[in-house]
């Protein structure tokens, strides 16, 4: 069992059905990759809303552009301050 | 824009457009829902947005943002590492054009424009230019049917004037570089009374610019003949002129080494080339063996150039 998988475990999270979560991963403070993406509320290169299966996300932070935007996975790349769920 | 009649899907191809128009993240959703993957999403201006998507999804990718009214988009470039494929694809005329300006140049590469005659023996420029003539040398020959070895050869065999001859191509040049031979080096000064053998032999060569000539090709000569003479006769009266003329003799000296040693015939040949001052002659030695001495008779044969002037 991986590391993610017992932490899911842990928390009881394990029998939840995986296609509603959404995933992030973020590469210091320059780069985001994010699966399960619904779609892009609005997009400017200080602020990023992007709809999730359940809620929202923003993203905020100075240069940020779509590095590559696809079939629910988007890498978000710039100088990332803040990510917030809505 | 242009039809894609060919399929670049298996390419690595991409195109980058500007986009003018509202509501951008609907565009970018829209993609997503009919598979066609974005890169490079950036604003550039308060209503201008670039993007990127693969070559081979560019109608699928109009398609869609004419449906939600974006119509005000231009192209900024085609990329990628197949991106010269797409080019030279694009850009038949100017592959074809670069095909044959090759083919032409490989071509031209191999005609002869042009002469050179460089070093000291370009003085007989004139006659080393008649030699090729003969041998069919001119200008727009093909390099690749010379041999310049051979040629140089021919030329320094051509004229006895000349000790060194080494052809060369200089791109669409042929350099001929020559050295005239130490007798054929002599300063004209017009003065000679006459031209005298200093060896025998046999006339091979005879040029006379004044003077008058005593012998002619394939006399044989003893040492102090007079070959040139500097009388002339101008309407019936001798007039005395400077002799300006050279002649080629043919000269075959034997010399005689003795020795008590077995296997000096290079030493012996050295001798016979110091006594006649030829370091280029043509040796045979024979040897013999007399009363317990080696007896090694040495053959020189060289062309002599005499020159007056």
């Amino acid at each position: 069992m991986g590391f993610i998988d017992n932490i899911l475990q842990s928390f009881k999270l394990g029998e939840m059905p995986a296609e509603p979560l959404f995933k992030a991963v973020m590469y210091g403070d320059c780069a985001i990759y994010l699966q399960n993406v619904g779609s892009i509320k609005s997009y400017s290169p200080d602020k990023i809303e992007l709809r999730l299966k359940k809620g929202g996300l923003t993203i905020a932070g100075e240069g940020l552009f779509v590095k590559k935007y696809c079939a629910g996975d988007l890498v978000v790349c710039g100088k990332i301050d803040t990510i917030s769920r809505i | 824009m242009r039809k894609n009649r060919h399929d670049f899907k298996n390419l690595d191809l991409y195109s980058t457009y500007e986009i003018k128009g509202l509501n951008f993240g609907a565009l970018l959703n829209a993609l997503k829902n009919r598979g066609i993957t974005v890169y490079d999403v950036r604003k550039t201006g308060e209503k201008t947005h670039t993007v990127t998507v693969n070559f081979a999804q560019n109608r699928n990718f109009f398609a869609i943002a004419k449906e939600l009214c974006y119509t005000d988009i231009r192209k900024i470039k085609d990329g990628g590492k197949a991106y010269p494929v797409l080019f030279f694809f694009r850009n038949l005329g100017l592959l074809v054009g670069a095909a044959l300006f090759l083919v032409l140049a490989f071509f031209s590469c191999d005609f002869i424009f042009s002469f050179s005659f460089s070093g000291s023996g370009s003085v007989l420029k004139r006659e080393m230019e008649n030699y090729l003539k003969e041998k069919g040398v001119t200008q727009f020959s093909r390099f690749s049917d010379i041999d310049l070895t051979s040629l140089s050869d021919g030329l320094l065999a051509d004229n006895p004037r000349l000790s060194f001859v080494e052809c060369q191509r200089s791109g669409n040049i042929l350099v001929i570089e020559s050295a005239l031979s130490e007798e054929g080096g002599k300063v004209l000064s017009g003065n000679s009374e006459r031209l005298v053998s200093d060896v025998a032999g046999t006339v091979t060569d005879i040029k006379i610019y004044r003077g008058t000539a005593l012998v002619k090709e394939g006399d044989r000569v003893a040492a102090g003949d007079v070959l040139v003479d500097g009388t002339v006769v101008v309407k019936d009266v001798p007039v005395n002129v400077g002799v300006i003329a050279y002649v080629t003799v043919s000269a075959e000296q034997i010399f005689t080494y003795v020795s008590d040693n077995d296997g000096e015939e290079s030493l012996a040949i050295i001798f016979a080339e110091e006594q006649t001052g030829e370091k280029d002659a043509e040796a045979h030695v024979e040897k013999t063996c007399e009363e317990g001495r080696f007896v090694y008779t040495v053959t020189l044969v060289f062309s002599r150039v005499l020159f007056a002037g």
